[in-house]
């Protein structure tokens, strides 16, 4: 205990031996061990990776002078823009396609002689392997009128569900089913359909529910179109939104 | 044999703490795992336990066209690890060209190690559009998009569901199919990320893979290098993060199936 040594130092200064250590049911002063060092033995990666860093830095040579101070204006190297620089036509897009290098010329001697056909690549690694990125054609989104409706279209409401859902790679295989946590707690939430007020989602105007929040199975709604509604109601109801505009019977 | 991308269209969205506990999850489930850091922040090795100082990596030897199976090491888990390695950004611009001009300096030898029927690769990509996504989703089975329960990450779902994100162009509509998601830091207690994450799962649909929660002790095992199972496994995240890794078991071939040529 840190109170122990200071007692000991005092004794001995005073000569006197017979001195101890009462805490008079005070808590010590001194903690018992210093919290830094249970942060460092909790997190290992933390001390390696300061102790890393300054390594790192020491083997840098420092400059010789301080840096510029990043306020105060801009550096003595600083040119500013001629002043009719806005009004200069602009240079044009810029080229990003991947500079090919130009093939070696071949030796006189070989000019005269038929050049043997290049060697095919394997069919496996040619199907395999993707053309370059600069050579793949990628759509390029529109840019949507500044004023348009769309371009004012809330973040969220732009999650609608989407017209065609991308045919699942896995056809074998049951898919991933949420047996609790976090993903369950949000299918229940995300299931119960209404969304929350402040992004509300938006609705056809057809009357027809998209098919995503039809909850009915197809087997009933074909029960009661043989059977016939026992409520007298359609038996394609549960496919229209409620208070929507009214389809054929 | 299948390959589990594990790539975000977005930054700091915890892809590579969920590839490496993801990999620790197949591998608990019997499965035969290999993680391999695409990612030049090489940080995938961290949370094997791998010292900070130890910047040894395939990328660095990759222009001499190693074996990887000798650069493979091997973790206290019992995953299998292919650190990216170190690089300055000289080495590694001058990389990505020369990946540019020969994808198969990359291809080649991640196809043998694919060679290997019982061995489920997960690959830790680079956030956002990169080279190494560009080569690898054409072959991938199973491509794991990160997202936030956050504004920033609904707004990129556009780029998933166009499959820019992918960068694959006319096959674009093909590697989407196999892209699932899952949604990382879902804070319950927040009215911000329950809405996204209500509005991306009514979205996303059976493409949800899955969700995690926030949690302190994900942050935590990584300062501690230890996998979220190690140190916190009752841990919601660590719940959260073994139902994920039973979805993407259950989209696999099994073990033994995958030993059938």
């Amino acid at each position: 205990m840190g109170q122990d040594s200071d007692v000991v130092r005092v004794a001995a200064a005073l000569k006197s031996p017979g001195i101890r250590y009462r805490s008079f049911g005070n808590e010590p002063v001194r903690g018992t061990a210093h919290p830094q060092a249970d942060v460092s033995n909790s997190f290992p990666l933390l001390g390696a990776a300061i102790e890393a860093a300054a390594t790192e830095a020491r083997s840098v040579p420092m400059p010789a002078e301080p840096s510029a101070p990043l306020a105060g204006g801009p550096p003595a190297s600083f040119i500013p823009l001629p002043a009719d620089y806005a009004s200069r036509p602009s240079p044009g897009p810029v080229d990003l396609s991947y500079p090919v290098p130009a093939p070696a010329p071949a030796p006189r001697q070989a000019e005269a002689a038929p050049r043997p056909a290049p060697p095919q690549p394997d069919p496996s690694i040619a199907e395999a392997a993707p053309r370059p990125v600069a050579s793949t054609p990628q759509p390029v989104p529109p840019r949507l009128p500044a004023g348009s409706a769309e371009a004012h279209q809330h973040l969220l409401q732009a999650l609608a569900p989407p017209a065609v859902l991308p045919v699942p790679a896995f056809p074998p295989g049951a898919p991933p089913q949420a047996t609790g946590g976090t993903l369950a707690a949000l299918l229940g939430a995300a299931a119960q359909g209404v969304p929350q007020a402040p992004w509300p989602s938006p609705l056809p105007d057809s009357g027809l529910l998209p098919a995503a929040q039809v909850t009915l199975p197809l087997s009933e709604v074909m029960r009661l179109v043989a059977t016939g509604s026992p409520s007298g109601k359609s038996p394609f109801a549960a496919f229209r939104i409620a208070g929507g505009r009214a389809g054929p019977q | 044999m299948p390959l589990i991308c594990v790539a975000a269209p977005k930054g700091g969205v915890g892809k590579t703490t969920l590839a490496a506990n993801l990999a620790e999850a197949l591998h608990r489930a019997g499965r035969c795992v290999l993680a391999i850091d695409f990612d030049p922040q090489n940080a995938l090795r961290l949370h094997f336990g791998l010292p900070v100082r130890d910047g040894a990596g395939f990328v660095t030897e990759l222009p001499q066209r190693p074996d990887w199976q000798e650069l493979v090491r091997h973790t206290a888990c019992g995953v299998g690890l292919l650190p990216h390695g170190t690089n300055d950004i000289h080495a590694a611009l001058r990389l990505n060209a020369a990946l540019e001009r020969e994808p198969e300096l990359l291809l080649a030898p991640l196809r043998a190690m694919l060679a290997d029927p019982a061995l489920v690769v997960v690959a830790d990509l680079p956030p956002g559009p990169s080279h190494p996504l560009h080569l690898l989703a054409p072959i991938a089975d199973l491509v794991v998009a990160v997202l936030l329960a956050d504004a920033t990450s609904a707004a990129l779902v556009p780029e998933i569901d166009s499959g820019r994100f992918l960068g694959t162009g006319t096959m674009a509509a093909l590697h989407t199919g196999r892209v699932r998601v899952v949604l990382n830091q879902v804070d319950p207690q927040s009215r911000l990320s329950r809405a996204v994450a209500e509005a991306l799962a009514r979205h996303l649909g059976p493409r949800l893979l899955g969700a995690v929660c926030r949690d302190e002790a994900v942050a935590e095992a990584l300062a501690a290098q230890h996998l979220l199972h190690e140190l916190a496994p009752e841990s919601a995240a660590a719940l959260d993060i073994e139902e994920i890794a039973q979805g993407i078991a259950a989209l696999l071939p099994a073990p033994a199936e995958a030993a059938v040529p």
